[in-house]
């Protein structure tokens, strides 16, 4: 196999790629440029023996990654149509660990799953190996809002933090964060937090009208002040189990990423979930190369495969996330692309703000959580 | 002698001397550098009033679990100990059995018994107990973290208590109850004091590892009540402050030897 070419998914077709050299020597040839198109026609004819000739891949990629985070077979077709080629999962041990895991092992790991704010902390550690853009080019596929928001590598999804509340249980309509801290003194013992620094104290900040990734001391401060007074209404700060306890009724109000909501909605349709007036904050997430990589070719075309719209869909349709590329939506399952919380909606996406690595402010965050957890 | 020193040595000292010199160093946050400039700041950070206040927090719940370990252990260690050897190697067994499970399987296991609509809140709301929403909602308190401590340090409490009443010579006994001592007098001026070292065992074994204890209060207490446990596991694999986590867990080891110490020189002073 010496092309890109992915049979399997005629969204991404080597014919397609071939065609357009193809057409533009003939649009060469017809305006007349002789000399140009037969150096052209040469260079095209000569390139397309290199690429038969291209030097196939060979060797095993690790990639760290969240367990089953993958599309169904995607490895297995991957590694069919490139014998000789290998992508080796490892379980990630949390933002972290995987870094120092990194630093620790270099050449063990070729890429690894990691979201924005990890991503650009790994940049400064020096561990975020810089893609050749040129060999990835389905990344055309991710719209622009994102590969904006996570230029380090490709971005596999997004996780929205809204509230979800069951509405059998609570009567009120809850529009807004300050809704949900008014309501906080009914439902005490039925309201869970994410145990999430960057998530929670960002909300708060959102609440507050403030940047969710705020810098500021004071305005910090505030949002902490903010969580603390809700801390005594609260059952639970914990990141898991949150959509199993929604469709159990043991929880009437969580924080909520839009993932874990459809999930819960499908256990129990009375799970809603809003996204507040003052706005939410995202995670986005993806895949990132690792630097000093003996395999950043098989990295590119792994990740180049991936973007592939149908590879794509598949991917969503497998780990039921809300997605980055809008035009894998319509092979993606009907009850994702057209779900109103985990579907592409540009209107949610404007109140969203990403979460971003905190910089020289980090130690200041992490008191300010240590200190809600404490109080 | 070697080959003790060089166990010692590799599986216990040198583990060690790493924590203390990585607690002597300072870590750039950003891109996870440390430097060893042999500083005792992160020492400095700990009497911080926020760290101070988890510090006494996991002291208080650890005397507490300790001593209802001991509340709920000593009995069980006495009855076995009063029971015929067969049935006392059948009652061991039901005690080590939790050990065969997963520790997190057990405390997820505790979660289940005290949630909501758990089997425990069924039970407390047929007898009309119960707090808002109808449910005892007992779940992700402080008194939650509690249950789970005993629920989990409980067998390792009674199997050194158990091996301190058992060694006690029942001619003893029998020499008490001789000179007119009553069951009551001879288990409390006999039996109690025999059983001290058991006690004090069981009191270390339960006391040190729920002093660091973080997985319990992370499940059981909903992740709002903050052990120093926590603090430390935090700072290593979310803050990424090697050199703070290094500094707290050395001085939570500092502490615990002064305490074992002091205990070992009253002995001396006795003899």
């Amino acid at each position: 196999m010496s092309s890109p070419s992915y049979p399997d998914d005629p969204s991404f077709d080597a014919g397609e790629e071939s065609l357009s050299r193809r057409d533009l020597v003939a649009r060469g040839a017809r305006l007349g440029l002789a000399l140009p198109a037969a150096a052209g026609l040469a260079g095209a004819i000569g390139a397309a023996p290199a690429l038969a000739k291209k030097k196939p891949l060979k060797g095993t990629a690790v990639l760290i990654n969240y367990g089953g985070w993958m599309g169904k077979g995607e490895v297995e077709k991957f590694e069919a149509l490139h014998p000789g080629v290998k992508i080796k999962q490892v379980p990630s041990t949390g933002g972290l660990a995987n870094l120092q895991r990194i630093r620790a092992n270099p050449g063990a790991y070729d890429f690894w799953f990691a979201d924005a704010p990890q991503a650009a902390r790994a940049q400064l550690a020096g561990v975020v190996a810089k893609l050749d853009w040129s060999k990835i080019p389905n990344a055309k596929y991710i719209d622009k809002p994102f590969r904006r928001s996570y230029p380090w590598g490709i971005p596999t999804d997004i996780g929205k933090t809204g509230i979800a509340y069951r509405k059998d249980i609570v009567k009120e309509e809850i529009t807004s964060w300050a809704d949900l801290w008014d309501l906080a003194p009914k439902y005490k013992g039925q309201i869970i937090f994410y145990d999430i620094a960057s998530t929670m104290i960002g909300s708060a900040l959102k609440f507050l009208g403030y940047s969710g990734n705020s810098r500021d001391p004071e305005e910090l401060k505030q949002a902490r002040r903010k969580l603390i007074q809700i801390k005594p209404y609260l059952q639970t700060i914990t990141n898991t189990g949150v959509g199993k306890a929604l469709a159990n009724g043991s929880a009437a109000i969580a924080t909520a990423y839009d993932g874990e909501v459809v999930l819960a909605k499908q256990k129990n349709p009375n799970v809603a979930w809003v996204v507040p007036s003052e706005g939410i904050m995202a995670y986005i997430e993806g895949w990132i190369p690792v630097k000093g990589s003996d395999h950043l070719d098989i990295v590119q075309e792994f990740l180049n495969y991936h973007c592939a719209p149908k590879v794509y869909a598949n991917f969503v349709n497998t780990v039921y996330a809300a997605y980055c590329e809008s035009a894998a939506s319509r092979y993606i399952k009907p009850e994702i692309s057209k779900s109103s919380i985990i579907g592409f909606n540009q209107k949610v996406l404007k109140k969203t703000e990403w979460e971003q690595f905190k910089g020289k402010a980090t130690p200041l965050w992490d008191r300010i959580w240590d200190e809600f957890k404490s109080a | 002698m070697l080959p003790n020193a060089a166990w010692v040595g590799l599986f216990f000292l040198a583990p060690l001397t790493l924590v203390v010199v990585y607690s002597l160093g300072q870590v750039d946050l950003l891109t996870f550098d440390i430097r060893f400039g042999w500083t005792l700041s992160n020492y400095r950070r700990i009497f911080d009033s926020l760290y101070l206040h988890t510090f006494v927090r996991s002291i208080v719940l650890s005397l507490g679990a300790t001593l209802a370990c001991l509340l709920v252990g000593f009995p069980v260690a006495y009855f076995i100990s009063r029971q015929p050897p067969r049935w006392q190697r059948v009652l061991l067994v039901f005690v080590i059995v939790p050990f065969w499970a997963s520790f997190i399987v057990r405390i997820y296991a505790v979660v289940n018994l005290l949630g909501n609509n758990g089997p425990i809140d069924r039970i407390t709301g047929s007898l009309g107990v119960s707090g808002a929403g109808g449910h005892l909602n007992f779940l992700y308190s402080p008194g939650a973290v509690a249950v789970g401590l005993v629920y989990s340090y409980v067998p390792t409490m009674v199997l050194p208590i158990y091996v301190a009443l058992e060694r006690i010579e029942p001619s003893l006994l029998d020499a008490a109850a001789d000179l007119g001592a009553s069951a009551r007098r001879v288990f409390w001026r006999v039996t109690l004091p025999l059983s001290r070292p058991g006690v004090i065992v069981g009191c270390i074994i339960v006391g040190i590892p729920a002093l660091g204890e973080y997985v319990v209060p992370s499940i059981l207490g909903g992740g709002k009540t903050l052990m120093l446990g926590n603090v430390i596991s935090d700072q290593f694999l979310t803050v990424g402050d090697t050199p703070f986590g290094s500094a707290i867990a050395v001085t939570l080891m500092a502490a615990m030897s002064l305490l074992l110490l002091a205990r070992r020189t009253r002995p001396l002073e006795a003899s």
